[in-house]
């Protein structure tokens, strides 16, 4: 614990050292679930990630983490477009395609495709540089993808999505008028129920929350953070499913690079579910390299 | 837990790497010799208030043009999104362009170059009101940071040779 704390210090220390010789903010919002946020002056945007998965196993209620028999390896590829309508308001539709594989057996096909839309609430200002940019976020994901009550495959290699139509609502607050920048952010996402062959399903309402914090300058960014989702019980065979819900906490860091000034690519290591308590989750280890170029 | 923190150190420490790249001393910006050498152009501009305040006359990056900003009205405390200016054009050495010099203004963008971005620009008009003389309006400064954060990136054709200008956005008392 000690040791943790050092380490802590001298992050942070590294951090705050340099923070009075320049300003620089980073994307403007914590960007949370969206892997695309528009910039004031970028009107079109586009996005290509690729992710890499491993090292999944489960985390059982207890949270007790056993072996994962299912997916070893996930591939995603994300493309995603953001477009600004207004100086306040800006919209993103993001598509994956995921790639899943369990030794020398691949599955792969398009995930849910997610729209998203985001509005500055309260705006910073030229005026005063206290004042943090509110967003207001809302969206959703059509569950076009297979998810794991529709698959058809014994190790769930088919799954590509949630099965279920998304809605979602919730508030990002950021601030980034120093070298260190730093915001936080707050989203409910309700499913929509959906009849099966073994009656209604819907799983329970997800409240995820995120805490970013980072450095800046105008060569490079770099941004950590700790997103916890919270899980309600699934709703299943008309009643609440027992120990069906989850928390899952995940840790991430991100390198962002911008290149002339439409251009950017960015790394991202994370790791689900092997921080704080989890419960009824997963682990995993994930790799992502973005590029996004601006108009 | 422990790699992730030093994963974190390093980044920083990446992160705390040389500073100012797009410093005064690029062509078009501010260097020392254009402060020693500025020159204060006011002519054209028809001041409508007290506040009104202009910035030097900046060289262009290839030397076709200088020009100067001329803000209207109280810059740094105005939060409604619609600063106005005017964009007032001379010869490189400093001599005012004649009418038979043919000038056009094709971008008026407000950067951030130590945040690598811009402000909204979708409201922003253009008009040309003088012979080498242009007023903007609509212009959004969408964070604080007037003293030296925000600069003009201008793009202007003079007698058919088109040049960029950086000019920085005053710093207002």
């Amino acid at each position: 614990m000690k040791s943790i704390a050092t380490w802590t210090f001298l992050v942070f220390g590294a951090f705050m050292s340099d923070a009075g010789k320049t300003y620089a903010c980073s994307s403007c919002g914590t960007g949370g679930d969206d892997p695309l946020v528009l910039f004031p002056n970028e009107n079109i945007k586009t996005y290509v990630g690729l992710t890499h998965g491993r090292g999944y196993r489960n985390v059982l209620t207890d949270g007790r983490v056993v072996a994962n028999h299912g997916v070893t390896n996930r591939q995603t590829i994300l493309m995603a477009l953001g477009m600004r309508f207004s100086h306040r308001a800006f919209i993103t539709l993001a598509v994956p395609f995921v790639t899943n594989t369990k030794e020398s057996i691949k599955e792969e096909g398009f995930g849910d495709p997610n729209l998203g839309l985001r509005y500055d609430f309260l705006r910073q200002t030229i005026a005063n540089p206290w004042i943090p940019q509110v967003q207001a976020v809302v969206g959703y994901k059509s569950g076009q993808a297979r998810g794991p009550h529709e698959s058809r495959h014994r190790q769930l290699l088919d799954v590509y999505g949630s099965g279920f139509d998304e809605y979602r609502y919730g508030a990002d607050v950021w601030w980034a008028m120093t070298a260190l920048v730093g915001g936080f952010g707050y989203s409910r996402t309700e499913s929509i129920e959906e009849s099966t062959s073994v009656g209604d399903q819907q799983p329970g309402t997800q409240d995820i929350s995120n805490i970013t914090v980072g450095y800046t300058n105008q060569s490079l960014k770099a941004i950590s953070g700790i997103v916890r989702k919270r899980q309600g019980q699934r709703f299943a065979f008309d009643g609440l499913v027992p120990q069906s819900d989850s928390v899952a906490h995940s840790i991430f860091s991100t390198i962002e690079i911008p290149i002339m000034d439409q251009d950017f690519v960015r790394a991202t290591y994370s790791r689900g579910g092997l921080v704080g308590r989890n419960s009824n989750t997963s682990q995993s280890t994930n790799f992502q390299v973005a590029w996004m170029r601006s108009w | 837990m422990h790699k992730f923190i030093l994963f974190l150190t390093l980044s920083s420490a990446l992160a705390c790497g040389p500073q100012d790249k797009e410093s005064n001393n690029q062509d078009g910006a501010t260097s020392p010799q254009e402060q020693h050498n500025h020159q204060h152009d006011h002519q054209g501009t028809d001041p409508a208030n007290d506040h009104d305040h202009g910035t030097d006359s900046i060289l262009a990056q290839n030397g076709t043009y200088r020009a100067s900003i001329h803000w209207m009205g109280d810059l740094i405390s105005r939060d409604d999104g619609n600063h106005t200016a005017h964009v007032t054009f001379t010869k490189p050495d400093g001599q005012p362009l004649t009418h038979e010099d043919q000038v056009d203004l094709a971008e008026f963008k407000p950067w951030m170059p130590a945040h690598g971005h811009g402000a909204y620009m979708g409201n922003i008009q253009m008009e040309k009101t003088r012979h080498d003389q242009f007023t903007v309006t609509g212009v959004l400064f969408t964070m604080a940071g007037a003293a030296s954060m925000w600069e003009i990136h201008l793009s202007a054709t003079v007698n058919g040779i088109k040049d960029q200008a950086r000019i920085p956005v005053p710093e207002v008392q």
